[in-house]
């Protein structure tokens, strides 16, 4: 080996820490897709309240769609969170395995569906840390039987004023529509 | 004389020095129980299973009664939390804060019993690690009203459940029925 080959065999490990220190992190959220439970019911008007891994508010569960709902439904049925309906508004929320850390950038990612059977009449999503809300959105506006996603970041900066608080994602409903989530996902860095 | 002046000028203010010892409130989700929206007409029908951001048992949900469970009602009607009725039915929240020494916690809480069910009381407990470090069911509201439970926890300088997060819960008792209207949590 030469000396040339060598500092670059040495040097090019260094070059390449910049890049690994700046990249994301994904968060883990506990069933993030709303698969991790098993509905035996044919896709379609077929869920069942409650969701593992979330605090669920009231008409909130997990459904399991057909075409009828989402016209790109697989025919196994699509896997969402249920939130809400015309009788009360409903909700999702799930505390964090971490913590807010300074100078970080957190991005909240969310398919945000809407029934292509079901009114639809809006919602708001929010990272929170400690039980406060530090970003939060309702920018998505899926018409029926489409998803969209909705991307919230949120950069804690030096001094951040929930720094060491857990963080959480929360999701409620509004109006008394349904809204949808098919995917939640958490990342930093 | 401007010596005298000065210190009786630092007298004054030393009061104000106190204010660090003002209670700090503790972030509660859905304290009031109006962060759910029921489309119902408000009475004794009007409810749903579950509460945003509690986690409940058996019986428990939220509920919008009307003048004929609790006579003071707005005419738009007064969320609160219901659990119990037939089964026991409880609330818990975990909180954003983990339990400190040396400080003073106090947890208030509105607890009601309906004019039209029976009430056969309650526990409500500040938890730290699912821990209870202090309990109360002290609170006896008689049909239609709402009275105050205060309770008061002072950690000490080396808590057992130091550095554990702070966790509010409330059951029913009996096979009544018990409402909860506001909860809040303060530290000083």
């Amino acid at each position: 080996m030469t000396l040339k080959t060598f500092l670059l065999a040495a040097l090019l490990p260094i070059a390449a820490l910049p890049i690994a220190a700046t990249a994301q992190t994904a968060i883990t959220v506990v069933n993030p897709f709303f698969q991790d439970d098993t509905l035996e019911c044919s896709p379609g008007n077929c869920s069942s309240q409650y969701i593992t891994g979330w605090v669920v508010g009231p008409q909130t569960s997990v459904q399991k769609m057909s075409t009828t709902q989402y016209p790109t439904a697989p025919k196994a049925g699509l896997y969402v969170a249920a939130i809400g309906d015309t009788s009360a508004s409903g909700s999702i929320l799930q505390t964090l395995g971490i913590t807010v850390q300074a100078n970080t950038t957190y991005t909240l990612t969310l398919g945000v569906g809407a029934r292509a059977d079901y009114p639809f009449t809006g919602y708001l999503a929010a990272l929170m840390a400690g039980n406060v809300t530090v970003a939060s959105s309702n920018k998505a506006t899926p018409v029926g039987g489409n998803f969209v996603s909705d991307v919230i970041e949120y950069s804690s900066g030096a001094t951040p004023a929930q720094l060491g608080k857990p963080l959480q994602i929360f999701v409620k409903s509004t109006g008394t529509g349904q809204v949808n989530i098919g995917k939640v996902t958490l990342t930093m860095q | 004389m401007r010596l005298q002046r000065l210190l009786f000028s630092l007298a004054a203010f030393l009061p104000l020095a106190g204010s660090a010892q003002t209670p700090v409130s503790i972030p509660i989700i859905n304290s009031i129980f109006q962060d759910d929206t029921l489309s119902c007409s408000p009475g004794g029908d009007c409810y749903s299973l579950n509460i945003t951001g509690w986690v409940v048992g058996p019986q428990s949900g939220v509920y919008k009664s009307s003048t004929v469970q609790y006579p003071t009602a707005p005419s738009s009607g007064l969320y609160a939390a219901y659990f119990g009725g037939g089964l026991t039915g409880s609330i818990l929240q975990t909180l954003g804060l983990t339990l400190q020494a040396n400080k003073t916690y106090t947890l208030t809480l509105a607890v009601g019993a309906r004019a039209d069910l029976s009430f056969t009381g309650y526990l409500a407990s500040l938890m730290a690690g699912n821990v209870p470090v202090a309990s109360s069911n002290k609170a006896t509201p008689v049909g239609g009203t709402f009275v105050n439970d205060v309770i008061e926890y002072n950690s000490g300088a080396s808590p057992a459940q130091l550095g554990q997060p702070l966790q509010i819960f409330v059951k029913s008792l009996g096979n009544g029925q018990v409402n909860i209207a506001k909860v809040t949590l303060t530290m000083q």
